[in-house]
């Protein structure tokens, strides 16, 4: 609270100074007030998009998904004009009215560069409600598989090859009850992995216990698993973080592959939305089309290792099929249910 | 009486400092000898090195003819008091006591009945349960003696065992010790720094001083034959007056030319000397017997108890002469002018 | 005013009263107050109710998994314990043993790892230990195995190895006080009255330090409980801990007052083991009323 009232009294002062210095002061530029992830909005871009609309673009970097809620909400959104925000996240922000439609005409780029998969937004789960669009997609990771070239001789299709037996002491899972209840229940071909019925989540928990003696360890950090999988005999990673992972294994010189599984995999999608509290929001949307190039995305791939939505990737073949996720039904139930899981002897 | 313990040529140094030179001493079966010291004399040295707890540069530590100076300490049948009693806080009185016989493998029956029998002997049979915490310094003391004796060692060390205790205890100590000695008839041997306590106790005084003894004999014998200045003044409050030795055992002092006893010891004639006369010696006025008279004047008189300590001052030197005490008081007072008097046989002559 | 001086040092006195009571109060029991009233709180779904409840108990009695992930943690940190006292009682012994400067040094040196950060030691340790490790690899090398062993890491083996790696200096540090403390004189009358080294040892040193052992058992028992990290690092799918579920409450769960609860169990756990401690070091140390 404290810290969007003196960030919005800022720019009141700073532009007050500005007057006072000069009388001749030119009419007040165009302001663009951008909350973003480090990685989405360089100053390359910022500085090019800024000469295109003469607009003066300052950018705020969250690290976390509660920071952005408590910025966001703490000013009811009148601080930032459009904000980078994922599809699970979005919905709670739709709930309470804290982003507005997007007029998706005044996005052209999106129709003209998006991938297939991102390409027509009403297949896009989660950024429309009733009718109306309310974020654009800018970036992704999926969670997949990572193995080990040198004994996974046949690329592994679907997340099942984690319990196959012959891996028995060479699986990396991640320590995490709700995205390895989803990714379960999707190997069970349930429809929706974030909302699971209680036979639905007992399956899934009777499927994960036997999964517990092929599994080597649960780690949490990407560094952890590569620190893990140099010092052992490892054959498969379940990814949680993507990319940035297969990267990491093969900077330390693991021979690795990645694949989406076929039922489905675990992604998250990073999207643009615009305020309710936009001052202009032509710019809002100018700021998003901008970002929509194929040239942004193939630097975006490039610097951050996440899939572009306009450049094709490794993050993601055209015909994956990707799963976004979503507030699971009761992460308290999953949590106690993954102890469960983990204190079974 | 037969020699039990005899160290030959000793020696010992800590990096540069020599704590004991030529070290030659034999410890008679069953007597109660004393080495009698000031701190850093080596007395202690010498203790530690027959329990095993040092080891000699030189020279041998001979039991029965063998040379036990490099033996470990639990090979060597000697037991020691220490100092500050060194009990083991964990153990009752009767674990304390009974430890030396336990670590032999005696049986648990007759370790209790020695136990009682070593306790009654140092008159602390009740206290068997009891922790060494909850006991006096006496008691302690004599828990530390109990252990030592209950083993039969040929030897006991005793390091100063009393000099921890108040003055009244300690006296009784010195009693107690003397009997438990005459008792069991075991040698002790006592290091103190106390010369009141080695003359009250020992058969034998070794008198040591800068890692050298310098006089072995009976109390009697150091107390009133000393053979040295450091031995003549260690013995309370003798009289030296300096002087150039003469013939035949007399010396040249300012009071005049002092016959003395000579016993083979003294000075050859020419060097510098003193001759030693013990206060209690000196007589008030020319008594028959006396062999040397000088006058002089009182310049104080001191009523201490039992004695009485007059000092006359005799053509400049101020000799200390020790009275019976009375309780009408003494006929004497500053400024009396007095004779003194003194056998020839009371007058030391020693080396300056 | 000659009142002055008297009022100066009352005010600090107070300061220090304060600073002495105030800061335990302030950081320990104050918190620990904090879970107590928490742990009567309950959750629902996402919502926390503030109303006052033993749910969270009567869950810890009568779920199946809380009782004997407490006490499968108890029996591992009473091995640590063990271990820890098993290989730090010879090290203080040796250090006691030494002279002077060396003797320091070489304290100093073992307790420079108390100055690493944690996750590097674990990151050291699971290097040493896993599968391609250096202990396999030594292990094959020298052709004693052939097949590298899985048994030191990513199980509960691994978290006992690797908690009592990182707790010894803690072990170590009061045993060789309690040794320090123990009179060398005691040692010449043991040996004075005919006792061998080992007599010495289990008749005198042995007991006597065993105040030292009990508070490094203490000492490493307690912090061996409260740690979750290590379970989580080496402990692969079985070395599952009651640090674990906590902090899964906390960090994973969000259910705070379930979290709260286990807390305020373990810390009875941990408060019962230093009175224990406490009284039985007491009774060895031969302080007799």
């Amino acid at each position: 609270m404290l810290k969007s009232v003196i960030r919005g009294a800022l720019p009141m002062l700073a532009a007050a100074t500005m007057l006072a210095m000069s009388s001749s002061a030119p009419a007040m530029a165009k302001e663009l007030r951008v909350l973003a992830w480090q990685g989405y909005a360089d100053d390359d871009w910022v500085k090019a998009f800024e000469k295109e609309t003469g607009a003066d673009v300052k950018v705020v970097f969250i690290g976390s998904d509660d920071e952005i809620w408590a910025k966001i909400k703490g000013s009811e959104g009148k601080d930032f004009d459009v904000m980078a925000v994922n599809t699970g996240q979005l919905q709670r922000y739709i709930d309470a009215k804290l982003v507005q439609p997007i007029d998706l005409s005044k996005i052209p780029d999106q129709k003209a560069n998006q991938l297939p998969i991102f390409n027509d937004l009403t297949k896009v789960k989660g950024v429309m409600r009733d009718g109306q669009l309310y974020a654009v997609p800018f970036c992704f990771d999926s969670i997949g598989i990572i193995y080990n070239t040198d004994e996974v001789k046949t690329p592994p299709t679907s997340m099942d090859v984690l319990w196959d037996p012959q891996y028995k002491g060479k699986v990396l899972a991640y320590d995490n009850g709700e995205h390895n209840f989803s990714f379960t229940a999707l190997t069970q071909g349930v429809q929706d992995p974030f909302h699971l019925t209680a036979e639905q989540m007992a399956a899934a928990k009777e499927k994960l216990l036997k999964l517990k003696p092929n599994v080597l360890s649960f780690y949490t950090t990407a560094d952890e698993a590569t620190q893990i999988y140099k010092n052992n005999d490892i054959a498969l990673v379940w990814a949680n973080y993507g990319q940035q992972q297969v990267k990491s294994l093969q900077d330390a010189g693991a021979h690795v592959a990645y694949v989406n599984p076929k039922e489905g995999a675990l992604s998250w999608l990073d999207t643009w939305a615009v305020t309710v509290g936009a001052q202009d929001k032509d710019l809002a949307e100018q700021w998003i089309n901008f970002l929509m190039s194929k040239q942004i995305g193939a630097q975006l791939t490039e610097r951050t290792g996440f899939g572009s939505t306009t450049a094709p990737s490794s993050n993601a073949k055209p015909d994956d099929k990707l799963i976004y996720v979503e507030t699971v039904e009761d992460p308290t139930k999953r949590a106690d249910l993954w102890n469960e899981i983990k204190a079974a002897q | 009486m037969a020699v039990l313990l005899e160290l030959k040529g000793v020696g010992k140094a800590f990096g540069a400092t020599r704590v004991l030179e030529h070290i030659d001493l034999a410890v008679e079966d069953g007597e109660f000898i004393t080495i009698l010291g000031p701190s850093g004399s080596g007395k202690t040295t010498i203790l530690r090195m027959i329990g095993g707890f040092t080891q000699p540069d030189q020279g041998q530590i001979l039991l029965d003819g063998r040379d036990i100076a490099h033996d470990p300490i639990n090979r060597r049948p000697f037991n020691t008091v220490f100092q500050d009693y060194a009990l083991f806080p964990h153990m009752t009185v009767a674990g304390n006591v009974g430890y030396g016989l336990k670590v032999r493998g005696t049986a648990n029956a007759v370790i209790k009945q020695r136990v009682g029998e070593v306790l009654d002997l140092v008159q602390l049979g009740s206290l068997a349960a009891r922790y060494p915490a909850q006991l006096s310094g006496g008691q302690r003391q004599r828990v530390a003696l109990a252990r030592a004796i209950i083993c039969q060692p040929r030897l006991i060390l005793l390091d100063e065992p009393l000099a921890a205790l108040d003055v009244e205890l300690r006296k009784q100590m010195q009693e107690f010790l003397k009997d438990i000695h005459r008792e069991i008839k075991t040698t002790f041997l006592f290091v103190t720094h106390d010369q009141e306590e080695a003359i009250a106790m020992a058969d034998r005084i070794c008198v040591m001083n800068y890692g050298k003894i310098l006089q072995l004999g009976s109390p009697t014998e150091v107390y009133y034959r000393p053979h040295s200045e450091f031995v003549a003044r260690f013995f309370g409050d003798n009289n030296l007056i300096e002087g150039v030795a003469g013939d035949r055992g007399s010396v040249a002092t300012p009071i005049g030319t002092l016959p003395c006893a000579a016993d083979g010891t003294e000075p050859a004639a020419g060097a510098k000397a003193f001759a030693v006369i013990r206060p209690e010696a000196i007589r008030i006025g020319n008594e028959p017997g006396a062999n040397t008279v000088v006058a002089g004047q009182v310049s104080s008189v001191n009523f201490g108890g039992a004695a009485t300590v007059a000092v006359v001052d005799v053509a400049g030197v101020p000799l200390r002469v020790k009275l019976p005490s009375r309780a009408e008081g003494l006929p004497l007072k500053v400024g009396d002018r007095v004779q003194l008097a003194w056998r020839t046989e009371d007058c030391r002559l020693v080396a300056a | 005013m000659t009142a002055k001086p008297i009022e100066a040092d009352r005010i600090w006195r107070g300061i220090a009263l304060l600073a002495a009571y105030g800061l335990p109060i302030f950081f320990i029991l104050l918190p620990l107050c904090g879970f107590l009233v928490y742990s009567l709180f309950w959750v629902e779904g996402t919502e926390l109710h503030y109303e006052l409840t033993l749910v969270n108990y009567r869950r810890f009695f009568t779920d199946e998994i809380y009782v004997p992930v407490l006490r499968q943690t108890v029996v591992l940190c009473l091995e640590v314990a063990g271990l820890c006292i098993a290989f730090g009682y010879p090290v203080a012994y040796f250090l006691s043993g030494l002279k002077g400067r060396k003797k320091y040094t070489l304290l100093m040196l073992l307790l420079v790892p108390l100055l690493m950060s944690y996750i590097i030691k674990m990151y050291a340790i699971r290097s040493i230990l896993g599968g391609n490790g250096f202990l396999n690899r030594s292990l094959i090398a020298l052709g004693i195995i052939d097949q590298p062993l899985t048994f030191f890491v990513f199980n509960l083996n691994a978290v006992l190895l690797t908690l009592s790696v990182l707790l010894l200096p803690f072990a170590i540090l009061p045993i060789f006080l309690s040794l320090e403390r123990i009179p060398k004189n005691l040692l010449e009358a043991s040996a004075d009255l005919g006792g061998s080294n080992a007599q010495s040892f289990f008749r005198v040193i042995l007991p006597l330090s065993l105040p030292g052992v009990i508070s490094a058992a203490t000492f490493v028992f307690v912090l061996a409980i409260g740690d979750f990290l290590t379970p989580q690092m080496v402990g692969g799918q079985s070395g599952f801990t009651f640090g674990r579920i906590i902090y899964s409450q906390f960090g994973t769960a969000f259910n705070w007052p379930f979290g709260s609860a286990l807390s305020v169990i373990l810390a009875a756990v941990v408060i019962v083991a230093i009175l224990v401690g406490a009284r039985f070091g007491g009774e060895k140390a031969g302080v007799h009323r």
